[in-house]
């Protein structure tokens, strides 16, 4: 075997590493490692002379393979690889000893023991060169076309510069227009140009360039491939409007109801739900904001009905609209029922209450819009399209609200359908349970019509299991819905139940409700706390007699609803509370009076109400001529014969699964009162639709239970803006005088006023941005708004990826000290650049938000979160000295008696005549700046008090400010993290993206082909982004002029001999380049993807894996040399 | 009823007494009983910042192994400088094993060693979470309408962070519960500032200073009265105000409450079982509460 021959050459690297190791001694003593053939010293290794030496060096002796004892490999490896290529020798045959970071700079006050160190580092070194082969680089393709992400100016000036090359560009944007931050800002430090006119042009030259491809309003979701070759899945959000069609004339915008906060304005202004950020914006196209959830209201409902919809649509007095979206888009029958007696889950979920304790008042909105309609066309109106027939049949037995609504739902999807009925008229219990001064029959009837209308078929008087066996409904039809409510009314089990004049309270108002007036005694009781017991109560008092409701808990265990209690107590019925009956006394078998027992309320139970428990000795006996029973009703199942196969629970009800509504017998369903004990409309109606799902599914031949859950009443998590509530407080409904209703049963509610009921749809805080309600797309004249379209992905091909997200403020609720965001009188300087601008909220007037007044003394916050390790970021944000002078002086220009007062910790002016333009705020504008922390805001009176200290006199001082302006710090992006991550890119400890060399190297990250501009790298100014932009450009052009790129070939290599395919080289990699082939069960590198990081080499458990020239034997031999004296 | 281990520190049994009997009263009305440790001994008043001092936690420590003894996690405190010192000296030992064990190993003639687990909590601390303010309005009988109270934290209750009982910059706690006992918490300035504290020893006038801007600021906001939670506070902005009105032309003078003072009040208790004997604050509790 050849003798080797190597050379080291010992950099002083001026004084850096001659400063503290003994350079000369260590070039001397580095002759006498073996294999050493040549060493020799010089004071900058890497410049020219020092390049010429070791060139020269190699070619004279002959050399086989250098060491360089020098700086780290990151800052000069390369360089003196290709110098060795220069010379002839394999570029790979070249090690660096580091002896500046490892050894001068750490052992500065241990000169000796350094320079040993030293020696011993290149020895180390040797070692490994000794076990270093040559390699060459190998080849890879290059694409021709670049990926910019972000649209700011940063990304724009790149993807220019790229494309005016002739190169392809796809520029990738967030938000719906390209422009970024620079775009919204009101002039431009330090020669007050301003944006709009520098930077629109700027967007119009890329959006009318051949070359570039404006993604907008769209996100990188992943990043595969390498230098050169990479492959992006881009995930275009649907704008709702069809961009190809949209000629951005606005009037989505005009019809939409929905008001937002602008973003484009910082929230001082607002935009509606179909928007353009701004009149300039590129591509000009308007989109729809939609939230991924919907409102709280709309996923509370138990038949899934767009409130929010409707409710917004009112608020446009659109009315027609708001009603089609109940009845022919929901395919909801019962908006004026519901609209009268629904307990209303909406209102329960409504993000109004944490405004002013008062929901939207969904309930009454609906109500309205259904009267209108009588009103207005004479009758109710239900627009349905039924599909194609499908020739198959669903029974319905019941024509309560679950009957009905299952049958619209069904007919709907072309079933045909009949409903069975043991009553003469359509409604169930709300006809037969619920007092006509409640509900008005009439809305009740053509409502239920509306259902007929669409062909379903209906047989009343007809009594399943009586008048015909249910058996044979199963077995003519395809399917059957059993919705047969709770009639049987519940006993006490108590003596004298039997007697005449003790009656179950349902049975009464189906009485009423059937016209008849049975005949009451003067003095009524009325056992229980729902809302039958109200119905009953207050029914009974219509008729006459004194009322008086008996219930053996408090009134906040009452299950009735509480207006309904309320109404009670207006109307005279009387309440005895924490009391029950024990026995009914009789004589000559009528009732007479009734003995009942005190209680009080022990331990909750398991409803979690409150367990009444009797004290004893307080029996009493009142009199009573009638007592009617409301305490509950159980199904009345006796037509369902064990050959139905349909199982029961021992509650008697019928068993079903929840999710489905199926029971025990496959082609028939069940829901509603008869499945659940007595419960409300809405939840019998949630069971049709619920029911209707499952039949049509099932008759459609697919598999039913899959993914059921929630599907119809969902919990929200939206709370919605509390700033875009409009001042209007929930006014009470209009009710009958109490003296004008208790003689009849006439409906006590009377209906809100046009104009109250628009001021109540306005309290909507559009928790789900856009509402769906629609209106835009009847107003848009190019038939562009598409409602329902998804988001899309888009595959594009780039060998180059210029990454420029920019930044965000410091939010103002990370900095309790100025209010937390709370002060009406503290913005943030991007709110202020708002309102010096021309195409700002107040057209380029300084006013103040809150309340539009001129501030005459402003004070600006200097370093509010930057250069302040407490609040996370101990960096110096670099350009808000330059913007807080920049907008002293521009308020100045426009309040010219204002005094601006900027505190500040050090003025940093570093940039081209960035200095003079501070001395002209300082000598012409006069503004005041104060060397001192702003320490706490205080707000009171219009005025904020300012708390600081002048650390040029020593002195506290105190300001009291018409307004504030904080300039906060700037940190990364959302999701600039989660981006970095997707391109393999570090970030340092704020999530910066790190470059590859701070000084050298600041375009470049370490993953090649990607480069970083713009503040994403760090906060900068306008012109260094741009100068970055430009480099990265450049850089990127640099690639594009060749066809092929070299690849070092210092990457891991898989013995395929000893491989046993574990996969753990796999899961380590973190650049997804090692994969094992499944078939053979090996492991395999890709050349291309591997960094040469060394990760699986290290894992890998048989040591089938070795990175090229860091091989163990090498890093063992290493070892074996640094450890040798110890 | 709930027990929890109770340590008041010397300032407590001196010039603070009323805000103990006024805690015992309050709590006791809550159900909550606080026990006296046994052989307590002072906080240690300042918590040392040097990293390296770890004699200096001693008495913190000594304090910990009383209520371990008692069998207790938990100790209530009810000044807030014994709660700073306490719970940041019991921190700093408690988190690092080798500083703990040097403590138990030089506190040998104990019979217990330190575990390191017992956890330092203040009344407002258990009122919030353990309480909640919701049951605290449940037992309001009086509540304090009308009454605009301003709510000193100063400097131990809430620094540094991580220490303090709510957020270092913008506390509620006292607010919230000023608003629980029905009256109206008043915002003012001076509600986060420093009282002083021992300088009262060597430069009253500073004091005096303090106090005249914290009590001008705490009426300029509209308050009938202020409330704390540290005796040396309540000596420096509260019982120093007579002599500040000595020296200072036209001071005008506000009640100064204890918390738990306050509480007692819209609870019920008379005034002299929570300690209220200044006779300007009893003049105002007639004018103001009606108890």
């Amino acid at each position: 075997m050849k003798k080797p021959r190597i050379g080291v050459f010992v950099c002083h690297c001026g004084l850096n590493i001659a400063g503290v190791v003994d350079v000369e001694r260590l070039a001397e003593e580095a002759k006498g490692i073996p294999g050493v053939v040549f060493s020799k010293d010089y004071i900058y290794m890497c410049s020219e002379p020092g390049q010429e030496m070791v060139e020269e060096t190699i070619k004279e002796e002959n050399l086989d393979g250098i060491v360089v004892a020098n700086c780290s490999p990151s800052l000069h490896e390369k360089t003196f690889r290709n110098l060795a290529k220069r010379a002839g020798l394999n570029p790979f045959k070249v090690e660096v000893a580091n002896i500046r970071e490892q050894v001068s700079w750490p052992h500065e006050n241990e000169k000796e023991q350094a320079t040993r160190k030293a020696l011993t580092v290149v020895r180390e070194t040797v070692k490994k060169l000794a076990g270093d082969l040559e390699f060459e680089p190998f080849q890879i393709p290059v694409t021709h076309s670049a990926l910019v992400i972000g649209g700011g100016v940063a990304g724009i000036q790149a993807a220019l510069d790229i494309a005016d090359a002739g190169h392809d560009v796809y520029l990738v944007e967030r938000t719906p227009t390209i422009g970024g931050k620079m775009l919204q800002l009101s002039e431009t430090f330090p020669t007050l140009d301003c944006p709009q006119c520098i930077m629109t042009p700027k967007m119009t030259e890329a959006a009318q360039h051949p070359h570039i491809h404006i993604l907008a309003y769209s996100e990188v979701e992943e990043v595969s491939g390498y230098i050169g070759n990479f492959e992006v899945k881009v995930r275009r959000r649907s704008p709702y409007i069809d961009w190809s069609k949209c000629n951005g004339c606005a009037d989505c915008a005009e019809v939409c109801p929905v008001n937002m906060k602008s973003e484009w304005d910082e929230g001082l202004a607002l935009r509606k739900a179909a928007y353009r950020p701004f009149e300039q914006a590129v591509p000009n196209k308007f989109t729809i904001d939609k939230s991924a959830e919907e409102a709280p209201c709309r996923a509370a409902c138990p038949v899934h009905l767009n409130a929010h919809g409707y409710v917004t649509a009112t608020s446009a007095k659109e009315y027609g609209r708001a009603l089609s979206l109940i009845r022919d888009e929901a395919a909801f029958p019962f908006a004026g029922v519901a609209g009268r007696i629904c307990t209303h889950p909406c209102q329960e979920a409504c993000a109004r209450q944490e405004v002013d304790d008062n929901s939207v008042a969904v309930k009454h909105i609906k109500r309205w819009l259904a009267d209108w309609e009588l009103r207005e066309k004479g009758t109710a109106h239900m627009d349905v399209e039924t599909s194609e027939p499908s020739g198959q049949r669903v029974a319905i037995v019941g024509a309560g609200p679950g009957g009905l609504q299952a049958a619209v739902d069904l007919r709907k999807s072309g079933h045909e359908v009949t409903i069975y009925d043991a009553q003469d008229k359509p409604g169930g219990m709300l006809r037969a349970g619920i007092p006509a001064f409640r509900l008005d029959k009439d809305v009740l009837q053509k409502e239920c019509e509306l259902v007929f209308k669409l062909g379903v078929g209906y047989k009343p008087n007809t009594q399943i299991g009586m008048d015909m066996p249910l058996k044979k409904l199963i077995e003519d039809y395809d399917a059957v819905y059993l919705s047969v409510g709770a009639y049987k009314e519940g006993k006490m089990g108590i003596p004298g139940e039997e007697l005449d004049g003790v009656s179950g309270g349902v049975q009464f108002l189906g009485e009423l409700n059937r016209g008849k007036t049975p005949k009451l005694g003067k003095r009524v009781a009325v056992v229980g706390g729902g809302n039958s017991a109200m119905d009953t109560a207050r029914s009974a008092l219509r008729l006459g007699s004194e009322v008086t409701v008996i219930y053996r808990r408090t009134e906040r265990e009452m299950p009735a609803i509480a207006d309904e209690i309320h109404a009670a107590k207006e109307e005279g019925v009387k309440f005895m509370l924490l009391t029950n009956p024990t026995k009914f006394i009789g004589e000559g078998g009528k009732l007479k009076s009734v003995e009942v027992i005190h209680m009080k309320l022990g331990e909750p139970d398991s409803s979690g109400r409150r367990r009444p428990i009797p004290v004893e000795g307080s029996e009493e006996i009142l009199e009573f001529d009638n007592v009617f029973l409301a305490i509950g009703e159980k199904p009345d199942l006796s037509f369902i014969t064990e050959a139905d196969g349909i199982e029961l629970t021992p509650w008697g009800t019928i068993a079903v699964d929840e999710e489905t509504l199926a029971t025990s017998n496959p082609k028939v369903f069940s829901g509603g009162d008869c499945v659940t004990g007595p419960a409300t409309f809405i939840d019998a109606a949630g069971a049709g639709r619920k029911a209707a799902r499952s039949i049509n599914l099932m008759l459609e031949g697919k598999d039913f239970t899959l993914d059921r859950a929630n599907e119809l009443s969902r919990k929200s998590d939206l709370v919605g803006d509390k700033d875009l509530a409009t001042p209007a407080s929930l006014k009470p409904m209009p009710e009958l005088e109490v003296a004008d209703r208790i003689a009849n049963f006439n409906e006590v509610e009377l209906g809100y006023s046009e104009e109250d009921i628009v001021e109540q749809a306005s309290r909507c805080i559009h928790c789900g941005g856009c509402s769906e309600c629609r209106l835009c797309e009847a107003a848009c004249e190019p038939d562009a708004i598409a409602h329902f379209l998804e988001d899309w992905t888009e595959e594009i091909s780039v060998g180059a990826i210029v990454v420029a997200t920019g930044y965000e403020l410091m939010p103002l609720s990370a900095m309790p000290e100025y209010g937390g965001g709370k002060f009406k009188h503290v913005i943030d300087a991007m709110q202020f650049e708002r309102l010096l601008c021309a195409s700002g909220p107040t057209a380029g007037e300084v006013r103040r938000p809150a309340d539009g007044k001129v501030p005459k003394k402003v004070a600006f916050v200097h370093c509010a979160g930057s250069r302040d390790p407490e609040h996370g970021v101990a960096y110096c944000s670099r350009v808000c000295c330059m913007y807080l002078v920049k907008q002293a002086m521009l308020y100045k220009h426009a309040v010219h008696d204002g005094e601006p007062y900027l505190f500040y910790i050090d003025i940093r002016t570093n940039g081209k005549r960035y200095e003079e333009f501070y001395a002209r705020t300082l000598e012409e504008d006069h503004a005041t700046f104060i060397r001192g922390k702003v320490s706490r805001l205080y707000e009171h009176d219009g005025k904020v008090t300012v708390y600081s200290e002048d650390t040029l006199t020593g002195q506290p001082v105190q300001l009291e400010a018409d307004l504030v302006v904080v300039a906060p710090a700037m940190i990364p992006s959302a999701g600039a993290t989660e981006l970095a991550s997707k391109l393999r890119l570090a970030t340092d400890e704020y999530g910066w993206i790190s470059e590859a060399h701070p000084k050298l190297r600041a375009i470049e990250t370490l993953t090649g082909g990607v480069f970083v501009a713009g503040v994403t790298q760090f906060p900068k100014d306008i012109t260094d982004a741009v100068l970055q932009a430009s480099g990265a450009a450049g850089k990127v052009l640099a690639m594009f002029s060749r066809e092929t790129l070299e690849r070092e070939p210092l990457i891991a290599e898989v013995d395929q001999d000893i491989c046993t395919g574990c996969g753990v080289c796999e899961e380590v990699c973190p650049y997804d380049a090692s994969t094992v082939d499944s078939v053979k069960k090996k492991a395999k590198v890709n050349e291309a993807l591997c960094e040469g990081c060394g990760a699986c080499a290290a894992a890998c458990p048989s040591q089938a894996v070795k990175l090229r020239n860091a091989t163990r034997t090498q890093l063992f031999a290493m070892i074996e040399e640094a450890t040798r004296d110890y | 009823m709930k027990k929890i281990a109770y340590y008041p520190g010397c300032t407590l049994k001196t010039t603070g007494k009323a805000f103990e009997q006024s805690a015992f009263a309050v709590t006791g009305a809550l159900g909550i009983q606080m026990r006296e440790i046994e052989r307590w001994n002072c906080c240690g008043t300042v918590f040392s910042l040097a990293t390296d001092d770890t004699m200096h936690h001693i008495a913190t420590v000594r304090n910990m192994i009383r209520v371990e003894e008692m069998g207790e996690r938990e100790v209530l405190t009810l000044c807030s400088m014994c709660y700073n010192t306490l719970k940041r000296a019991n921190e700093f030992i408690a988190s690092d094993p080798v500083r703990l064990s040097e403590l138990n190993d030089f506190m040998y003639k104990e019979e217990l060693k330190y575990s390191g687990k017992v956890k330092v909590r203040h009344l407002l601390e258990l009122l919030r979470d353990d309480v909640g303010w919701d049951a605290l309005k449940a037992k309001v009988t009086n509540p304090l309408e009308g009454v605009k109270v301003a709510s000193y934290y100063g400097c131990a209750l809430v620094r540094p962070a991580g220490a303090g009982v709510d957020s270092l910059e913008d506390p509620t706690v006292m607010e919230d519960l000023v608003s629980s006992l029905g009256a109206e918490p008043v915002n003012w300035p001076s509600r986060l500032e420093c009282c002083g504290s021992y300088h009262t020893i060597g430069h009253k006038e500073l004091i005096f200073e303090r106090t005249e801007r914290i009590v001008g600021q705490a009426l300029n906001a509209g308050a009938d009265a202020i409330v704390l939670s540290c005796p040396l506070c309540e000596f420096n902005i509260g019982a120093r105000q007579h002599e500040v009105a000595e020296h200072v032309y036209a001071f005008k003078q506000i009640p100064v409450l204890y918390f738990t003072q306050l509480m007692g009040l819209a609870m019920g208790i008379e005034p002299g079982d929570l300690g209220i004997t200044d006779e300007r604050v009893l003049a105002w509790l007639s004018e103001k509460v009606e108890t």
